[in-house]
This record gives structure tokens, C-alpha cells and sequence, in this order.
């Protein structure tokens, strides 16, 4: 009996509409079904935010449009206004929304289960039906979360960190049902994530075409393969943190309630000896490599875009892969500089400070890089390399705001401060959000075989760009001043008077940012159906999912393509004297020498 | 379509526009509030050293960027240079970010360690007890007898007296959640942890600027609003709490406000003002000299959890211990709470 490699098998293309676009095992469909979903929660997402922002610059007042038809539901108060309960509610939503069930989903759902296997010349993911129940856990927990907006106390107000002793003792803070749904939802999410962490481990490991070494990888699958490995072993540790929670909250043990805890006037009633600190420890020790997963895969995103359009090869691809490793190493080991007032013993800050602080350094070898890949470069700039080049651009003002927070005696007066608000969103919106939209319009006809509108595309890049950094600039001013972060209004403190129409101007501004986005999703829904057909190259790349047609054949390859040069040899003195490009797969000239360096 | 893009373009400026007159002008208030301890000080100096140097940093990879979009943009018949990097430009990128991150690193390691190791040895030091809860901050002092957890301790509610020149140590803890005890002033910020005994220290080098001609003028300004009893009727000043689901912001904002006007006027005695007429009132004393801020989301009223420090002279401050009546239900919260669960928090002398 005849083996058939796995690399090699082509499973049947189903014909049925079920099998093709609902219970699919093709990546190529679980991909558009991770990128629609999230979509979907970044609008959920991004109306919260507005919706916060609202009440900080008008504390109080009736919110517009909404308000009169919400009266005491949801996150409203009695004359249509954001309730003090109602604003907590919000912002934990949107950070836990926007983390779990929009980023991560995006650019490691939607972009990995997409990419990975045309960039490796792979027919498909090594285990389609794990990879097809990682979408559908994430499906049901992403329902779970919504779930928690309709229950009775609405769902969880105790911040995206979800702290005990707050988040663990009903009365302490409002959440009810809805915190366990959350913490449910965050599970479930969770056990998705590792095994679309695994699956792409495997994939990238054996199903790489022949030819592909480690050192030909586009860095787009470098980072998503370096990506599964955070998430492989750091999401068990939120599992974790989650399980002793929900078990605190439903069974009343006390992994994080200390002896003699009150709720209220009243004893809580638990036994005690739990330690609260703990929890931030084991959370953080998931969560701050969950922030590399949020930055990592658009690093590679924006490699190979910026790459494509500056007509050149990546300056320094080595040292590129290498920061890459170094800050998944390096991640693991800072999660404390979360915690330096968190009552931890002041000799692990100074260690987590040690380390923190040489985390930038991988960092800023990785701009240094994408600005010599610039340097010299012819380059082209079109949408997509307006938001990559912003993503860099985004990415140098987040990284550089980091560095206050690594200095322990700063980081102690701008911790939980607007600083923090800052430079978290200079790095998951004006950088990974960039990298997104430079990735959907540069993958776009791949993905759905037509083209986007260009100029709306630069209209709509433009409007962000300047209305990001008008609506989160400010914020650094903000936490200068101390302004902490939560506050359903800061009227009541007099030091942050001053501060005011500050907060009134960053509202306007993020409302003109959210109001942006409707040319981005009305460009997005109307070229999906009505874009013009896309040529199998738009960008001339070099990729190999660029020599295969539109639409993709749901077995990918006709035949599984040998690779025989790196990724980005872009004007290379192979390409010859007509064009700039040369696909990794194109079979050298007889006699051609690769230049030296290579 | 050159039209419609002219028309988008045209739209997407209108909608920038009306931003650009809400921009809000520099004005005192603005950036870090008045440092008045030596600690505080030196967070400050450390702030700004590393802003100089990511705004080096940042002007120089920015404008590298710019520079490279302009000059090297796609002209007919360029050709990109062909090149998979320099070594020698990678290292040298790598050592210069390095040597600067290791000098952060061993000045920030020095003052992490001043501010967070060597506790005051001065004898005169004195020790407060910290308890944060749902929604305010209750102090505690050793009285005459020097120990804590005995009958002549002083207590004081949401207000904290600091001499001018001691170094205060606190001892944090909470009786509920975790809050965080900030002093933005003191640039001193610790959280305050159920179970767990925290302890930092500041030490007030110079009395604020913060003066009673500036009382008096905000006090004025707040009693041109006779709505201003109607505003805040729905608040529980004590306990900082409001009553009625949104209530306390609705009015506030429809009265057009400021709460803490309100809080002057509440402890002033009448006054004539300079054209004449009762106009407003003069405080007997200066209320605060500035605030305590809950810097860690604690429950639905983390706004206001707001505290008040009154700096003072030694002199005052031996008269302002004195004169803290005995509240005994603030001495059956500490009993109840601190004493009766954690007796070995009193052991701290």
C-alpha cells in the first residue's frame, strides 16, 4: 500500500455549503471565519470606548443618540448617562474584548491560520480538525462574553486584570454571573488559543516545502511560530490564574482571600490565608508575554510589507529572527515590572527592572532594522505601506514611552496613571492596529481574490494616523500629572482640574478616530463583493503565495513548490534587468551564483 | 472618482477642524503637580533625563524615517540598492542603545534602592498606620505611649497631618480590596493589600505653595452658583458615597460646579467681600494642602476615594494630635479589622 506524506495529501474539496463555510477544515476559511468574528468584536470593542470616553469628558451627562432609550440598563443611570458602575463595566470590557477576542484572534487567527501554510508551500495546517475546533472554541467563548453584557448585575466591572480580591467577592465589586461568565469566556478562549498555538508549532516545523529553511522563513511565519511558542506555554498559566478565581467565586475558597478580608462592613466569611498578590504574579506571568502576542505577529506583518515596497531585502533578517527569540526568552522573565508597587518584595523589582529594561533593546534592533530596510530602498507608497511605515512609526513613540515605565522610582508615580494608557494603545492600536490594516489591504487580494480602493485607503490612513496620535498623545500629559486611569470622573480630585479639557479634547478626537473607521469598513465590506478582480501579484512579491492564482485552489498547491532563495531577494541581480522581483521558488538560471552574503 | 476623493478629502478636513479650537492652551496645572519632597525630586530628575533621551531617540529615528520615505520614494527608473544588511552597522546600533539602557539601569537601580531599602533612621520618624477601604482612608498615629493597638492612639478619617521636615513612614494595608495609596505630590505611590503590611516613607521638605489667598479666591468664584447646595444634595460627604444611580454626576454637571468648591465652602465661617455683600466665605483654616489619590481600581466609588493632607509644622502638628477627638467608631473599625485579625502589624516600633 501506497504512503502519502502528509505534506503531499489533498483532502477532498468539500462541495456542499455547510462544509465549505460553516464546519470547514480548509485554514484558508477558518482564517476569514477568525478574521469576521473579530471584525465584528473590534466594532463591539471600539463602540465601548467611545462610550467611556463620553463619560470622562462629560461626566454625567446624557450620552447622545443612546442614552434616552437605555435609562437604567446596561451601563446607563437614570437620565441616560454612563453610571459610575456602568463605566468600570465598560472599560473592562473593552480591554478584555479588545486583548482576547479581537487582537489575538486577528492577527494570530486570522493571519496565521491564512498564511502560514501558503508561505510554507504547506497544502494546509498539520492538524485541519484541531484547527477547526480552535475556531469553534472561540466562537462559543466569544458568545459567553457577550452573554455577560445581558445578565442580571451586567457583566464584569473589576478591570481587564480582574484583581482579587475585587474581582473574587461578589460584593466587593458589582459583578455577579456576569464575572463568571467572563472567566468562563477567558477559558475557553484560552484552550483555543493553545491549540491553534500547537497546531502551527507543527506545521512550521515539518510541513516547510523543500528548500524552505529556517533561514529562508518569511519573518511573517517566524513571528507567528515564535507567537505559538508564548502562547503555547504562557496561556496555561491564565488558565490557571482563571480556574482558582472562578473556584474563590463559585466554591468560596480562598486562593487569594488573606484571613480576616471584609466586604464592606461585614467579614467576608471565607476562611482566609489565600494571598491576593499571588494571583497578580501567576496573571501577569501569562499576560505579559500575551503582550508580546499582541505586537509579535505584525512585527512579521510589517516586515514583509515594508520589504515588498521598499523593493528591497530585509535589512538584517539574522539579527531580526534573533530579537524575535530574544524577546520571547526575555518575556518570560518580566512580568513582575507589572507589579512594582504591588506590595512585591522590592528586590524582585529590582531584578524585573534589570531585565525589563533590556528588553528594548531586541525592540529597537527590530526599528533599526525596518529603517535600513528603508534606507536606499525604491520605495512605493502605496495603502498598505502607509500603515506599515505608521506601525513603525507608532511602535518607536510606544517602545520609547516603555522606557519611563522600566525605571522603578518613575514607573511608582505613573503606574496606573493615563502614562500606562498611553503607551499600551501607542503599541496594540497605533502599531498592531496599523500593522492590521497594512496587512487586510496588502493580503486582501489573496484573501478574497479582489482589490481594495486605493484612495480611500490613504484617506482613511491619513484621518487615522492623525487622529490616533491627537486622541493618545494627550495621554502622556495626562499621566504627567498623575491623572490615574479608572476613574469614572476626576472632578473630584482638585490636582486634576487643570487637566479637563484635556480629557474633553481626547474625546473628541477619539470619537473623530472611531467616526474614521467607517471609511475602512465601508472600503473592506464593498470590495469584498464589488472590488475589482485582483491579479495573482498585485505587489510583485516574492512569497510563494504570490505565485499561486486568485482565488486560492482549496488544496493550495498544484504541486508542493521547492524553494530555492530567501524571501525578500527584491532587486536582486538574479531578477534581471525588467523587474525587481524574483519568486523564492523560481528555479535559479543554469550557472547563476547567489551573491556572497547570502 | 477625482471628485468623490476631493469631496472625502474635503469632509475628512471638516472633520478635523472643529479639534483644532477645542486644543486646550498651556496653563499652570498642566504636566507634574509641585514636588515637595527630596525623593520626589529625584523621580523627577530621572523623568526627565530619560525624556531627553527618547526625545533624541525619537527625533532622530522619526526624521531618519521621513527622511527615507521622501528621498528614496519610487521614481521612474531607480533601482533599490541590493543588500541583506551590515554587520558592522547592526553592532553598532546594538552597543550604543545598550551602554545607554545600562546606565539607566544602575541609576535607576540606585534610587529604586533609596526609596524603596533604606527606610529613615531619624527617631523622630513618625509612623503612621494606613488602612485603605471601600471608599477612603483611615490613619492611624502611636499616641503618648509610642505603640500602636492601645488606647491613646490618634485617629484621623480621609485626612492626613504630616509635620514639615520628619519623614513620615507608612505602614499600608486594606481591610477589603486592594487600593493604592498615592501622594502625587511625594511622587509616592504604594499599594495598600489585604494580608499583606506594606511600608514606604516620605518626608515633607518645605511647607506647600498651596496658600489661603488661593482658597479665597476659588471660594468666590464657587459662590457665584446658587445651585450649588442643590448640586451635591444627593452626596454623603463622610462617607463620599452618592446616593441614586448617577445622580451626584447629573446634577454636579447641570449646576456647572466644581465639588471641591463645595467642600471650602462647608468649612467656612461668613465673609464680605471686596464690592460688598455676603458674598462667600473665608475657612477658618487651610482645609488641605493637597490630596490622596486610590491609584488601583477599588469598586464602583474608586473615584472618589479621595484623601486630604495637611501639612504642618512640628509645633503644629503636636497640637493637631491633641486636639483629634476620640471616635469611637472609628476605634472599633481598627479593633475589629487590624487588631483583631493582624495583631502582628501593631509590632512595627
Amino acid at each position: 500500500m501506497a504512503i502519502t506524506r502528509v505534506a503531499d495529501y489533498i483532502h477532498p474539496e468539500p462541495q456542499d455549503f455547510f462544509h465549505k463555510n460553516v464546519w470547514s477544515y480548509d485554514h484558508k476559511v477558518i482564517g476569514k471565519q477568525y478574521l469576521w468574528t473579530s471584525l465584528l468584536f473590534l466594532i463591539l470593542g471600539g463602540s465601548l470606548a467611545m462610550l467611556l470616553r463620553w463619560q470622562i469628558a462629560y461626566p454625567g451627562s446624557t450620552v447622545p443618540l443612546i442614552g434616552n432609550l437605555l435609562k437604567n440598563s446596561f451601563f446607563f443611570g437614570p437620565n441616560g448617562e454612563v453610571s459610575p458602575t456602568g463605566y468600570l463595566q465598560l472599560g473592562t470590557m473593552h480591554g478584555l474584548i479588545m486583548v482576547f477576542f479581537v487582537i489575538i484572534p486577528l492577527i494570530v487567527g486570522a493571519f496565521g491560520n491564512f498564511l502560514i501554510p501558503l508561505h510554507i508551500g504547506a497544502r494546509d495546517v498539520a492538524f485541519p480538525l484541531l484547527n477547526a475546533l480552535s475556531y469553534w472554541l472561540y466562537l462559543p467563548s466569544g458568545l459567553m462574553m457577550f452573554a455577560a453584557f445581558f445578565v442580571n448585575k451586567g457583566p464584569a466591572a473589576a478591570g481587564w486584570t480582574s484583581y482579587p480580591p475585587l474581582s473574587d467577592m461578589a460584593g466587593a465589586s458589582s459583578g455577579g454571573l456576569g464575572m463568571n461568565l467572563v472567566l468562563g469566556a477567558l477559558f475557553l478562549s484560552g484552550f483555543s488559543s493553545i491549540v491553534g498555538g500547537m497546531n502551527f508549532l507543527v506545521t512550521i516545523v515539518k510541513l516547510r516545502a523543500p528548500g524552505l529553511y529556517w533561514s529562508r522563513l518569511p519573518l511573517v511565519t517566524w513571528a507567528q511560530f515564535i507567537t505559538a511558542v508564548f502562547q503555547t506555554l504562557a496561556t496555561p498559566m491564565l488558565a490557571a490564574a482563571g480556574s482558582m478565581l472562578l473556584f474563590d467565586r463559585v466554591f468560596h475558597t480562598s486562593f487569594f482571600i488573606p484571613v480576616g478580608a471584609f466586604v464592606g462592613s461585614e467579614l467576608s466569611g471565607r476562611a482566609g490565608g489565600g494571598f491576593p498578590v499571588l494571583f497578580q504574579h501567576i496573571f501577569w506571568f501569562y499576560a505579559h508575554p500575551a503582550v508580546y502576542i499582541l505586537i509579535l505577529p505584525t512585527m512579521g506583518l510589517a516586515s514583509d510589507i515594508i520589504a515588498t515596497f521598499s523593493r528591497k531585502p530585509i535589512f538584517g533578517y539574522k539579527a531580526m529572527v534573533i530579537s524575535m527569540a530574544s524577546i520571547m526568552v526575555l518575556g518570560f522573565i518580566v512580568w513582575g515590572h507589572h507589579m512594582f508597587v504591588s506590595g512585591m518584595n522590592p528586590r524582585m523589582g529590582m531584578a524585573f527592572m534589570i531585565s525589563t529594561v533590556f528588553i528594548a533593546l531586541p525592540s529597537g534592533v527590530k526599528v533599526f532594522n525596518w529603517l535600513g530596510t528603508l534606507w536606499q530602498g525604491n520605495i512605493r507608497l502605496k495603502a498598505p505601506m502607509l500603515y506599515a511605515v505608521s506601525f513603525v512609526a507608532m511602535f518607536i513613540i510606544g517602545g520609547l514611552s516603555g522606557i519611563f515605565m522600566a525605571s522603578t522610582p518613575v514607573d511608582v508615580y505613573i503606574h496606573d496613571t493615563y502614562y500606562i494608557i498611553a503607551h499600551f494603545h501607542y503599541v496594540v492600536f497605533g502599531a498592531t492596529l496599523f500593522a492590521v490594516f497594512g496587512g487586510l489591504t496588502f493580503w486582501f487580494p489573496k484573501i478574497f481574490g479582489r482589490m481594495m480602493n486605493e484612495t480611500l485607503g490613504k484617506i482613511h490612513w491619513a484621518l487615522t494616523f492623525l487622529f490616533f496620535n491627537l486622541a493618545f498623545f494627550p495621554m502622556h500629559f495626562l499621566g504627567e500629572a498623575g491623572h490615574m486611569r479608572r476613574l469614572a470622573t476626576s472632578t473630584g480630585y482638585e490636582f486634576l482640574n487643570a487637566m479637563s479639557p484635556w480629557n474633553e479634547f481626547i474625546t473628541l478626537s477619539a470619537f473623530a478616530l472611531g467616526v474614521s473607521q467607517v471609511i475602512f469598513m465601508y472600503n473592506f465590506i464593498y470590495s469584498v463583493f464589488f472590488g475589482p478582480k485582483a491579479p495573482a501579484n498585485p505587489w510583485d512579491g516574492s512569497t510563494l503565495e504570490w505565485t499561486i492564482p486568485n482565488p486560492v485552489p482549496a488544496h493550495n498547491f498544484d504541486e508542493i513548490p521547492t524553494v530555492y532563495r530567501g524571501p525578500y531577494e527584491y532587486s536582486s541581480p538574479e531578477c534581471g534587468p525588467d523587474t525587481d522581483f524574483i519568486p523564492m521558488s523560481q528555479k535559479p538560471a543554469e550557472g547563476y551564483v547567489p551573491p556572497a552574503g547570502h | 472618482m477625482k471628485t468623490m476623493t476631493k469631496f472625502l478629502w474635503l469632509a475628512a478636513l471638516l472633520l478635523a477642524a472643529p479639534l483644532a479650537a477645542k486644543m486646550p492652551t498651556a496653563g499652570p496645572g498642566w504636566f507634574s503637580s509641585e514636588v515637595v519632597s527630596s525623593m520626589g525630586r529625584d523621580t523627577d530628575s530621572m523623568y526627565y533625563v530619560i525624556l531627553v533621551i527618547v526625545t533624541v531617540i525619537f527625533v532622530l529615528s522619526e526624521g531618519f524615517l521621513l527622511w527615507c520615505l521622501i528621498a528614496y520614494r519610487a521614481r521612474p527608473g531607480r533601482k533599490a540598492k541590493f543588500t541583506h544588511g551590515s554587520t558592522g552597522v547592526e553592532i553598532a546600533l546594538a552597543i550604543i542603545p545598550s551602554l545607554i539602557l545600562l546606565y539607566l539601569t544602575v541609576a535607576s537601580a540606585k534610587m529604586w534602592s533609596d526609596i524603596r531599602f533604606k527606610p529613615p533612621k531619624d527617631k523622630d520618624a513618625v509612623h503612621v498606620q494606613v488602612m485603605g477601604e471601600q471608599f477612603a482612608w483611615n490613619f492611624r498615629y502611636a499616641g503618648p505611649d509610642g505603640a500602636f493597638g492601645t488606647a491613646d492612639d490618634v485617629l484621623s478619617f480621609n485626612t492626613l497631618a504630616m509635620p514639615v521636615g520628619k519623614p513620615v513612614i507608612f505602614h499600608l494595608s486594606s481591610k477589603d480590596v486592594i487600593h493604592s495609596f498615592f501622594i502625587p505630590e511625594a511622587r509616592q505611590k504604594q499599594d495598600a493589600v489585604p494580608g499583606l503590611l506594606g511600608k514606604v516613607w516620605v518626608t515633607v521638605d518645605h511647607m506647600p505653595v498651596w496658600n489661603r489667598e488661593t482658597q479665597k479666591r476659588e471660594l468666590m468664584e464657587a459662590a457665584e452658583y446658587e445651585a450649588a447646595d442643590v448640586a451635591v444634595s444627593g452626596y454623603d460627604f463622610k462617607n463620599k458615597v452618592h446616593e441614586g444611580k448617577g445622580m451626584f454626576f447629573q446634577q454636579a454637571s447641570s449646576a456647572k460646579i466644581n465639588l471641591l468648591d463645595y467642600f471650602y465652602a462647608r468649612n467656612a465661617d461668613p465673609i464680605t467681600s471686596a464690592k460688598g455683600g455676603r458674598l462667600a466665605a473665608e475657612p477658618k483654616y487651610i482645609r488641605h494642602h493637597f490630596e490622596i489619590a486610590c491609584a488601583q481600581l477599588c469598586g464602583t466609588s474608586h473615584y472618589a476615594m479621595r484623601g486630604e493632607v495637611l501639612v504642618l509644622t512640628p509645633a503644629e502638628f503636636e497640637g493637631w494630635m491633641k486636639s483629634q477627638p476620640a471616635d469611637s467608631e472609628l476605634k472599633s473599625k481598627w479593633d475589629s479589622v487590624w487588631d483583631k485579625f493582624h495583631p502582628e502589624y501593631n509590632k512595627i516600633l
